[in-house]
């Protein structure tokens, strides 16, 4: 903004004309909002404005900027409910519209802007109402840049407000410092909200990624059925700083994608939490479950390994050793033989494929982690998410001590990206996921998580409260958006932006990453303009850890040079 | 400025009433008209006829006649005991050249010249609306009937009548903003 007192001027295309006062402030209160009483000139009529869009109010010592709950039609006589005007007579209708039959929008005043334009003065939290009869007016692109800041290496542009042709941005530094969610029914474009914000987190430079792709679409590229097109992943995107990783290397390669590393996991590294875990997708009873925990007691590291190559009689007589029932440890056996199938489950404990993500991360590398044909196995999903986090996780545990004891540096910020997140943490499992540990320990340990679900109101309300950012596409189940809003101030009037929100391209973001709530029409992804703008700003911070990583062949190559020389 | 053809015989600060010089010839219901000098303006609001000398009630002499004018042309006596009065809602008055719509601060001295005001002058002070709030306020039985007929009357005087209505109709709404039902009878009369 520039210096000087504060003018409206046009707010874009498509918006309303901020230099025209919409209306005039007539009661209200800070928790319920305030009330404007719209113009009776008829500028602007009530069916201009629309709940979500933005509005400053002129008081005496600031300006408020705020946003609209709630559009009411009022009257000062109540007889014209029952009595109304002809609607056949214009010059009837003209003289009670906007005198007698006015409109009355709620407007929630979340910031207090400087009264002069250019001051010093950062926009504050409203602590206060605007005073009786202050003037409103549509918001102006210089306001929502002064509450919303500038594009920049921290401020990632992710959407521009209702009707108005300007840019919201997220703070990257707090988006990321807590967990966050991303939420909405299917088909609402989660996935590519999703997108945008991995590149914002890419761009911020701040902290790392490791995306379990379930449907592997964040990789190489992804499918917008809306359009019947492909799109671009984010290694297409950052070729230099993304890694992709892959469960299903033929998936990867039918799909052109070619991937940096092949996980394998070893039946080694599976624990009997990891099994509990999937207790409900292997129908596995409770005494079947922590059959397994008896096994690792019995065989060590090992167990899962062991365990499977038993069968028959064998079993029999492990249930008697071990003391279990035959019947749950014989179901148990038979859930487990289902791990098989999986090429990336391998006898013994020779991978360590989480030391491997953890040098890619640690280098400042992003990774996807393709699930190919796995992803349609919720069971595979929850295993190897679960299983890679807890070790990562570990890990991130010692290094942090390490640094804080004086032996090296903290360890970059990680942002772990789960989708179908209730299924990890319910309230019956959260207790036992690495997940909700992680959601919990906040960033205690330099790891967030970045929760993408349909279901919210599926998820454990502790695991909820504690994420600082929610953005949420459209939601029609009660039960989600109350658990959306959780915790939330001005739920009540946020629930009526939520229930409006269109079923594409619309989010509404509260939390630490914005200073108010928003609701944005989130920017375009897919087009090659769209990949030009992304790719464009690569902030100063990226460049500073954009070191390379070995691949996959280029490690190959290099052991066979040394095993010659 | 048109001839007098009426003179105040009482006024107080709200209310005048005159005396025409000619019966029957006395501006119409709603009628703008100018009193003195400087200029103090009142909306015709009720005009009567009636015996010059409240003791002599008028007496019914049409019995065989043929029409109004053949009575009157048998007693030509009664143009000389009869008068027509009216009384005006004052609405304004003229302040260092300009029509301001506020009370004056004394109201018009006796014996006053009033006039009818040209369509001209009702064009001018008709483009402020603030004066329906005293036609509005003048209280029943007939407040909304000189209102109906002063909006006609000014309509007739403008070029822009269909939308001076309209003006007049959101002014009227602001200040009758509980009575709907009173604003939209208004409206709907001062467009026959």
């Amino acid at each position: 903004m520039t210096g000087g007192f504060f003018t409206n001027g046009s707010n874009g295309e498509g918006g309303l004309p901020s230099s025209l006062p919409m209306g005039t402030v007539v009661g209200g209160s800070l928790t319920e909002g305030v009330d404007i009483r719209l113009n009776p000139t008829g500028d602007i009529l009530i069916e201009d404005v629309k709940v979500g869009t933005f509005v400053t109010i002129r008081g005496q010592r600031y300006r408020f900027f705020g946003v609209v709950t709630d559009l009411e039609l009022n009257s000062s006589d109540a007889r014209l409910r029952h009595a109304p005007p002809d609607s056949n007579d214009p010059v009837l209708l003209e003289a009670v519209s906007g005198t007698m039959a006015y409109g009355v929008v709620s407007v929630l005043p979340n910031m207090v802007l400087p009264l002069v334009s250019g001051s010093d003065e950062r926009p504050a939290a409203a602590k206060t109402v605007p005073s009786h009869f202050s003037p409103a007016f549509p918001a102006t692109a210089a306001d929502v840049a002064a509450v919303f800041g500038q594009e920049d290496d921290r401020h990632f542009w992710i959407g521009a407000p209702l009707d108005m042709d300007t840019r919201v941005c997220l703070d990257l530094d707090n988006l990321v410092r807590r967990s966050f969610g991303v939420f909405g029914k299917s088909g609402t474009g989660k996935t590519f909200l999703t997108r945008l914000l991995l590149v914002g987190i890419l761009q911020g430079g701040e902290a790392s990624s490791l995306i379990f792709d379930m449907h592997s679409e964040y990789g190489w590229s992804g499918q917008d059925s809306d359009r019947d097109r492909q799109v671009k992943g984010l290694k297409q995107l950052f070729p230099s700083r993304v890694s992709t990783f892959t469960l299903d290397e033929d998936s990867s390669r039918r799909r052109g994608s070619s991937p940096d590393e092949v996980v394998k996991i070893g039946y080694g590294e599976i624990e009997p939490e990891d099994i509990e875990l999937l207790k409900d997708n292997l129908n596995l009873s409770d005494v079947a479950a922590s059959a397994a925990f008896n096994l690792k007691q019995r065989f060590g590291g090992n167990w899962l390994g062991e365990f499977l190559q038993r069968g028959g009689a064998d079993l029999g007589e492990l249930a008697d050793e071990l003391g279990v029932n035959r019947a749950a440890l014989g179901a148990l056996h038979n859930r487990l033989s289902r791990f098989q199938r999986f090429p990336f489950l391998e006898a013994g404990n020779r991978h360590n494929a989480a030391a491997t993500i953890i040098e890619h991360l640690e280098l400042g590398k992003h990774v996807v982690l393709e699930f190919g044909r796995y992803g349609r196995d919720l069971s595979a999903y929850i295993l190897v998410s679960n299983l890679l986090s807890r070790r990562i996780h570990e890990r991130y545990v010692e290094l942090k001590e390490a640094a804080e004891g004086g032996q090296g540096s903290d360890p970059r910020p990680l942002v772990i990206v789960i989708e179908e997140a209730h299924r990890f943490l319910s309230p019956t499992i959260a207790s036992q996921t690495t997940f909700a540990n992680i959601a919990r320990e906040l960033r205690k340990y330099n790891v967030t998580l970045m929760v993408i679900d349909q279901r919210p109101g599926s998820i454990d309300s502790e695991v909820m409260s504690q994420l600082g950012t929610r953005i949420t596409c459209a939601l029609d189940n009660e039960r989600d958006i109350d658990a959306v809003l959780s915790g939330t101030s001005g739920s009540r009037q946020l629930r009526g932006v939520l229930a409006r929100l269109e079923e594409k391209q619309q989010a509404l973001i509260f939390g630490h990453a914005v200073p108010m709530p928003v609701v944005v029409h989130t920017r375009e992804y897919g087009t090659p303009e769209s990949y030009a703008e992304l790719t464009a700003r690569v902030g100063a911070r990226v460049a500073e850890v954009g070191r390379p990583v070995e691949t996959r062949e280029e490690r190959v190559e290099r052991e066979i040079d040394e095993l010659f020389t | 400025m048109s001839q007098p053809l009426a003179e105040v015989i009482a006024s107080d600060s709200r209310l005048l009433t005159a005396q025409c010089y000619d019966l029957y010839c006395s501006p119409q219901l709603g009628a703008l008209v100018a009193v003195g000098e400087p200029k103090v303006y009142a909306v015709v609001q009720g005009v009567r006829t009636e015996p010059l000398d409240p003791g002599r009630p008028v007496l019914a002499r049409g019995r065989g006649s043929g029409s109004l004018e053949e009575v009157y042309r048998s007693n030509p006596q009664i143009e000389r005991l009869l008068t027509t009065r009216f009384d005006a809602l004052i609405v304004g008055h003229e302040l260092d050249g300009h029509m301001v719509q506020l009370l004056p601060p004394l109201p018009p001295p006796i014996h006053s010249f009033v006039s009818a005001c040209e369509p001209e002058e009702v064009a001018r002070f008709t483009e402020n609306l603030d004066f329906c709030r005293f036609l509005l306020g003048s209280g029943p039985p007939m407040a909304d009937e000189v209102v109906v007929a002063c909006l006609r009357h000014a309509a007739n005087c403008r070029s822009d009548g269909d939308d001076f209505i309209k003006r007049a109709g959101q002014a009227i709404a602001s200040e009758a903003v509980g009575d709907s039902v009173r604003v939209a009878a208004i409206l709907r009369r001062a467009r026959v």
